[in-house]
């Protein structure tokens, strides 16, 4: 039944159509794997079904995309065989290797939210519980098995480059010997066991050594991985020693699922229809964090870490006259380790959330170790200095780095929370910045529209982006009517093809007349072809009469900028 | 009313530095600049907040080509200095190779400080341009600017070939501190790529 496919057959042998307007179905019928990316990035939705019912994994898989395939697969596109849709690309999958790479990803939990998983990295990074992490693979599954996980989770056989740069775990715990390296926040912020043990008895421990025998190590690294990545993997013999652990440490909501699952075990045999059934669904159990209650997940733990942050920030200005021993009190209790000065405002923050969400804020603070002096008053700190930027900026900031979402934002911080997340490569924040700021483009008027494209186009927000474009192509005629888009013509780099290029093939294959994408009045062309140009062959006429505007448009734009230097 | 305001005041912040050709070339300057001082170890004009911010707004600002040939200029310029000091230092064998790789480890160090500066260019200019990364950049440059280049070359070489036929004559524990350099040569030479590795260390053998 094998059969080996050459690599190059996988290649199509003639290029890739483009398809620079269309929704994720289409492209990813087309494969047009850019195009998808961009989609993706703008968070559309990977299980979305069409009007015919079909997911985009599926016209992936009947085109026998094998790149657009993995893409929406890792962005956590369905495709076990037992459900509809899963079902559906099986059968439709062009050849055997689809089908491989569909069966691949069988097994593979959906991908994390932005938070798990970079808290997730930070965790892994330390050698320790990588080392950990890849012996409990080699035990589980197959060696081949075991590397395609850990690829999974984000490291190669050699990563020395993020292992040399990791944040330093404050406690570590050793369990029979093996040690657990982790972060005294993380599990202060998700177990009220913890939080009393490292306020009393562990105060100033580095580690801390179990000998209990009830206590598994297993069962301990399964807890902390929780706490950090929100989902819970365990190997389903591990079960009760996983109880008693989130009963100690007083995770209840936890320890509740956990038991549910462990009487659901014992029950199983009878239940199961098939014998297949139960050997494959018994090794290993999975809880997501979503199954937890909102208050018991991740984003809220660590909302309620920050909240005790600002308001330890904002006593720094107006309260200097509280004792210091109560100030140190309440700074013990937010267990901030870095210090960020944004114009004369202080900010505690978490060395860990800062760095494992930005690689920025990564190199920022180990670069900074040689001079760490606390030249802030009697802080002992570590301190940083933010420039060029607004303190709500940065509250905002902050608030999107250790919760993952940002609520309330003022539309007059959207232009510089875009510059933050470019600058500091928080590229996420840009999306949920754009969520927050396109219902307030409904009304505004047509040059701060154009203000708008222009920023979108500077900080690649291709979702506000593609709205302005999308405005500005179905009226176009409103636009060239307003001085600010003609100004803005000038501006913007001219379109890059020839005419031939362009236009004579629109959707032919291989009719790329600009391989780099990115030039806004191709792509403004783009969409007001599609939206006003006639049909087929008329098409062509259409878009030389668009340029001959545009032309127009600058000629007219050049003549206002010389009187206004005239004038002015 | 205040939107208004917002649009015109916003609009044209960035404009002035992408506008005005003395800042670009300021920036870059301040990035070739701290090239330099890195690979000379002066970090007393390296502030690495500032210089990320200069490299971030040349790139925001479409002006990523010129910083990124900027800092492969700069790179490898400061890779040449390297090695006429190399070639001057010391005689073959033993001082040779603890030079070498005494130089090689500035280099990646300086490599990697680059890196952190321009960090920005190499997330997003350098993947959607297809460049090669910085730190590819400079594994490259080392690569064929060092240990390929002819003077060098025979050399290391040589100097392999003399510490492993000591090293057999006195015992591998005869003197302490020679297996580690020939160790560190071979994790050099892993690191700028497997057939560099083999090159190198077959090479004596089949001569012998």
């Amino acid at each position: 039944m094998e059969i080996d496919l050459d690599p190059e057959d996988l290649h199509p042998t003639v290029p890739l159509r483009k398809v620079p307007g269309g929704d994720i179905f289409e492209a990813a019928r087309a494969g047009d794997c850019a195009r998808l990316a961009l989609l993706l990035e703008a968070g559309a939705n990977v299980n979305a079904r069409d009007r015919w019912d079909s997911v985009p994994l599926y016209y992936a898989c009947l085109a026998g995309h094998a790149d657009a395939a993995r893409m929406l697969l890792q962005a956590g596109a369905v495709c076990a065989e037992r459900t509809f849709d899963g079902d559906r690309c099986h059968y439709a999958a062009l050849n055997l290797d689809l089908r491989r790479l569909l069966k691949s990803f069988e097994a593979r939990p959906p991908p994390l939210a932005p938070l798990p998983a970079a808290l997730r990295a930070a965790f892994l990074a330390c050698p320790a519980n990588r080392a950990a992490f890849l012996d409990m693979m080699l035990q589980g599954s197959a060696t081949a098995e075991a590397a395609a996980l850990a690829e999974a989770a984000g490291f190669g056989p050699t990563d020395a480059a993020s292992a040399a740069r990791l944040v330093p775990p404050d406690i570590t715990f050793y369990v029979g010997g093996k040690p657990i390296e982790a972060h005294r926040v993380i599990l202060c912020a998700r177990s009220p066991f913890f939080e009393k043990k490292f306020k009393t008895d562990w105060k100033d421990r580095k580690e801390v050594r179990f000998s209990e025998k009830k206590l598994s190590f297993t069962a301990l690294y399964n807890l902390i991985h929780f706490f950090y990545a929100d989902r819970l993997e365990a190997p389903v013999d591990d079960m009760e020693g996983l109880s008693i652990i989130c009963k100690v440490c007083k995770c209840e909501e936890l320890h509740r699922l956990v038991d549910k699952e462990i009487v659901h075990h014992r029950f199983a045999p009878y239940k199961a229809t098939r014998k297949l059934d139960l050997m494959e669904s018994q090794t290993r159990f999975v809880l997501q964090g979503q199954s937890l209650p909102p208050e018991d997940r991740l984003p809220s733990a660590l909302q309620r870490v920050l909240h005790s942050c600002l308001a330890n920030s904002r006593q720094e200005d107006y309260c200097n006259s509280v004792p210091n021993e109560m100030r140190r009190n309440s700074y013990d209790a937010d267990r901030a380790d870095l210090i960020v000065k944004v114009d004369e405002r202080v900010f505690r923050c978490h060395q860990v959330i800062l760095a494992s969400r930005s690689e920025y804020f990564k190199a920022r603070i180990s670069r900074s170790v040689g001079f760490l002096e606390g030249n802030n008053e009697s802080l002992d700190l570590p301190c940083l200095e933010a420039h060029d930027m607004s303190v709500e900026a940065f509250e905002k900031m902050l608030e999107y780095m250790y919760t993952d979402k940002v609520e309330h934002m003022d539309p007059i911080l959207a232009e510089e929370l875009f510059d933050v997340a470019s600058r500091y490569l928080l590229f996420p924040l840009k999306r949920v910045v754009a969520d927050l700021l396109l219902p307030n483009l409904v009304h505004v008027s047509p040059a701060e529209l154009c203000h708008w494209l222009m920023l979108s186009d500077i900080y690649g927000v291709m979702k506000i982006r593609e709205y302005c474009l999308d405005i500005i192509a179905c009226n176009f005629e409103t636009f060239a009517h307003t001085r600010e888009f003609r100004a803005l013509l000038l501006t913007l780099p001219p379109p890059s093809a020839t005419d031939a290029l362009r236009t004579t093939h629109p959707s032919a294959p291989g009719a790329t007349g600009n391989s780099e994408q990115g030039n806004v009045l191709d792509d403004l062309r783009e969409k007001w072809l599609e939206a006003e140009a006639a049909e087929l062959d008329k098409r062509d006429q259409s878009a030389a009469q668009f340029d001959k505007r545009l032309e127009l448009l600058m000629f007219v734009a050049e003549r206002e900028a010389d009187d206004d230097d005239h004038t002015g | 009313m205040s939107a208004r305001h917002q649009f015109s005041a916003a609009a044209f912040r960035w404009q002035e530095t992408d506008g005005n050709p003395d800042v670009v070339a300021g920036n870059c300057k301040a990035v070739t600049n701290a090239v330099r001082d890195i690979y000379a170890q002066d970090m007393t004009n390296v502030i690495f907040g500032d210089l990320y911010r200069r490299a971030y707004s040349l790139v925001l600002h479409k002006r990523g080509e010129e910083l990124y040939s900027a800092v492969e200029a700069a790179m490898a310029s400061e890779v040449q200095a390297l090695v006429g000091s190399l070639a001057v230092a010391g005689p073959s064998g033993q001082s040779f190779l603890r030079e070498l790789l005494a130089t090689w480890r500035r280099h990646t160090a300086a490599v990697s400080a680059i890196r952190d500066i321009v960090m920005y260019m190499d997330r997003t200019f350098v993947p959607a341009t297809g460049r090669t990364p910085v730190r590819e950049l400079g594994l490259g440059l080392w690569r064929d600017g060092v240990v390929r280049s002819g003077r060098i070359r025979l050399r290391l070489v040589e100097a392999v070939r003399l510490e492993k036929a000591r090293q057999e004559e006195d015992g591998v524990v005869g003197v302490p501190g020679s297996g580690d350099l020939v160790a560190g040569v071979t994790e050099m030479l892993t690191e700028l790529g497997a057939d560099v590795c083999h090159e190198f260390m077959e090479a004596p053998t089949v001569s012998s």
